[in-house]
């Protein structure tokens, strides 16, 4: 007799709590309190390891941001960085190596619109251009001079869709 | 006062002529390579000379087998990269060099290497550019060399790997015949036997379900040669990235086997079969009694009849009726 209440008890609850739940996710969804997180699971955390975050943050451009920097950032990402052939050569994330990473490498123009760039300061983004990261971005501090990386940052920084926007 | 700054002048003189060069590694011989199936000759000096090993990435087009193209990235323009023979205690000069077509940046990871990341973070190198580092080989076995850029395994998967031998101070027992053999395991776009230009398929190498399966996949065509009553050493490679070998001679019986390429133990004898891990080698040795074709295989035997993991050992010489020789024709009057 307990167990049959107990089971109607929580088959009812059940019955409740699928609709409301679902209820409760699309309505987050809409208000933009649950990102839409595709391949990229974890898009929005810091790719700086917890003990360099604070360094990362605070470092500065060595180079002055300006039209010709960007073109010098972009002559690097298509060319001799070979970053385009990750990340594809419009910086969407979709080059011809894109498929064999897991996540993808990183969409700089942010089509999805999850706030990516906002979310991230320059040092960290030179960060790990310069140190690479845990999801398959090689070091750079090796093979590109400081001005280099700090140009690619500034390339980057203008492929967001919003700042692309604006330039048009 | 003078005369002693004269004589400091010139004993500095005579020491840079003479190559005393403090903290640095001149080398005494750059090392010899070879595309396999050879192997350099034997190292007759002791160890701990000054080596330099100078190696090229190279992404180049080649065919995976008949009428299949595809663009592999190698060590020197072939797979697998040169077979590189320096012995124990000397002190190498790596130099790794990308070429300046290159679509990718390259690196290497040397498992001979005592080292971060057996040379890889030393060798991050963009198209066109130069890398190097230096490492004292401590350890004596075979061991395996392969890409370490990212994507690490779709760059080995395109045939970046090879074999780095690191002979025993006092080498290795004479032989008459040394061979290189290196598998590696590949994944088209199209299936098995699909003609024409061929892509990577990461989603088939992720299930590690290759369309071809190579021994020397781009390396100097031809049969492997010995004659009667030779002693044959191979030296045999897993490159992978996926698939350990069940490696095998049809027709042979493995005298030695430096098995997972432990130089230095004592080797296991009368072997059928040996299995090499991807990333790893052994060494096997065999005297050729019987003239005929000794098929190497993996015998994990789908990919030798299906996908080609085949080469063959050409035997030459007098038949050997007392260790061989058939008895009835195949025919049809031959009873069966």
């Amino acid at each position: 007799m307990i167990v049959k209440i107990w089971k109607g008890s929580a088959l009812a609850t059940t019955l409740v709590a699928i609709p409301l739940f679902i209820i409760v996710f699309l309505t987050l969804l809409c208000l933009d309190a649950i990102p839409a997180y595709s391949a990229d699971g974890h898009v929005l955390d810091s790719r700086v390891p917890a003990d360099k975050l604070a360094e990362a943050k605070a470092l500065k451009s060595a180079v002055p941001r300006s039209e010709k920097t960007i073109l010098a950032g972009k002559a690097i990402f298509t060319g001799k960085g070979v970053c385009a052939n990750c990340h594809g050569p419009e910086g969407k994330g979709d080059g011809p190596l894109a498929a064999s990473f897991n996540p993808r490498p990183r969409d700089f123009t942010d089509a999805d619109d999850l706030g990516w760039h906002k979310a991230r300061t320059d040092g960290e983004i030179f960060w790990a251009i310069s140190k690479g990261t845990e999801y398959g971005m090689i070091p750079y501090e090796d093979m590109l001079n400081e001005e280099d990386r700090w140009a690619l940052v500034a390339y980057i920084r203008s492929l967001e869709k919003s700042v692309v926007a604006n330039h048009k | 006062m003078i005369r002693k700054r004269f004589f400091g002048v010139l004993l500095l003189i005579g020491a840079m002529i003479i190559g005393i060069p403090a903290g640095s590694n001149a080398a005494d011989e750059v090392a010899k390579l070879t595309t396999a199936p050879a192997v350099p000759p034997a190292i007759t000096r002791p160890g701990g000379a000054n080596v330099s090993v100078e190696l090229e990435t190279i992404e180049k087009k080649g065919q995976l087998a008949d009428g299949v193209d595809y663009t592999f990235w190698t060590f020197n323009g072939t797979v697998p990269g040169p077979f590189i023979r320096v012995k124990v205690g000397d002190n190498v000069t790596f130099n790794l060099k990308n070429n300046e077509a290159s679509k990718n940046p390259h690196s290497i990871d040397l498992h001979a290497v005592t080292g971060p990341g057996g040379g890889a973070k030393a060798t991050q190198t963009l198209p066109g550019g130069k890398t190097g580092f230096f490492f004292k080989a401590l350890n004596p076995g075979i061991y395996v060399y392969h890409c370490a850029s990212s994507h690490i395994p779709t760059h080995i998967a395109n045939g970046m790997y090879g074999l780095i031998l690191v002979e025993p101070e006092k080498g290795l027992p004479k032989v008459d015949r040394e061979y290189y053999v290196m598998q590696g395991d590949f994944y088209t776009t199209g299936n098995t036997g699909e003609k024409g230009e061929q892509g990577f398929s990461v989603e088939k190498a992720r299930a590690e379900q290759p369309t071809y399966v190579k021994f020397n996949a781009m390396a100097t065509p031809g049969n492997l040669k010995a004659n009667v009553g030779e002693k044959v050493r191979l030296y045999v490679g897993v490159g992978g990235p996926n698939l350990t070998s069940a490696f095998h001679v049809i027709g042979e019986i493995f005298d030695k086997v430096y098995q997972q390429g432990a130089v230095g133990t004592e080797p296991a004898k009368n072997v059928q079969t040996t299995s090499i891990a991807p990333g790893g080698a052994a060494i096997v040795e065999f005297k050729v009694d019987v003239p005929g074709a000794y098929i190497l295989v993996d015998h994990s035997i789908f990919r030798a009849i299906d996908k080609g993991a085949v080469a063959i050992l050409e035997v030459t010489g007098n038949e050997a009726p007392s260790v061989f020789k058939p008895l009835k024709s195949g025919g049809a009057d031959s009873g069966h």
